[in-house]
């Protein structure tokens, strides 16, 4: 068996869940984290502001410290999966992730396989495969 | 590929990211957590804390950065010259695969 862990967009959440549920793989932990990747956040694209000239101001202006920032490494909010799959379903949830969250921009986020050695269902007791 | 997951103190965590931005590592998340280690919590005057805030840090690299983004963590993470119960812990593990979701890669 194997972990499947993703971090994506929070906006994508609830489609991801969906296209995961209609494959199938109900089984998922999900949970808020912040973080960041190679490129860094570009908050002119995000805020739409105008680009301000070389000394930092706009018509003469000083302008805010959010729009000053511009590129910075900071950290944004994501969502992490994490989803403990039998290994023939792990090229089938990877598509899924890839499928419903490429945008092909920067920050659509990673994927990583981790393998697991054994698994336990504390109701029924079960180990190995027949837990998952 | 690695997954390297550090659990550090939270006043530390924006250090060692600026840490390892700087060592040229700036991929990472970063969970809020709680926990306690060998020590079983923590004793202030009357109170006991069984569970601790810390915050938790992990990021994937290639094999042969591993060593660097460990020390890096280590030393940013450390409070003192000899360092303190409660300064964290750093687990790594071995990642079988890896995907870009923008570029559709299997790489990083």
């Amino acid at each position: 068996m194997k972990e499947v862990i993703a971090i994506i967009r929070m906006n994508n959440v609830n489609q991801t869940k969906k296209a995961l549920e209609n494959a199938g793989f109900t089984n998922l932990t999900c949970r808020k984290v912040l973080g960041r990747g190679k490129n860094k956040a570009d908050f002119e694209i995000a805020s739409g502001k105008p680009v301000l000239n070389k000394n930092g101001t706009l018509n003469g202006e000083l302008v805010t410290m959010s729009a000053r920032i511009g590129q910075i490494h900071t950290l944004m909010p994501k969502r992490l999966f994490i989803m403990v799959v039998h290994d023939e379903d792990v090229k089938k949830v990877v598509d899924i992730f890839l499928e419903v969250n490429s945008r092909g921009n920067p920050g659509d986020g990673k994927i990583f396989v981790v393998d697991v050695d054994d698994a336990l269902s504390i109701r029924t007791m079960d180990q190995g495969e027949r837990a998952i | 590929m690695v997954m390297i997951s550090a659990i550090i103190r939270p006043e530390k965590a924006m250090d060692v990211l600026a840490d390892l931005a700087a060592a040229g590592f700036p991929a990472v998340t970063k969970m809020d957590v709680s926990g306690r280690g060998k020590q079983k919590g923590v004793v202030v005057g009357n109170v006991y804390y069984d569970e601790i805030p810390k915050e938790m840090i992990f990021c994937v690299v290639r094999d042969e950065d591993k060593d660097a983004v460990v020390q890096t963590i280590l030393n940013g993470a450390r409070t003192g010259p000899n360092g303190a119960y409660g300064d964290g812990k750093i687990f790594v593990k071995k990642v079988a695969e890896v995907y870009t979701i923008s570029s559709q890669t299997a790489e990083l």
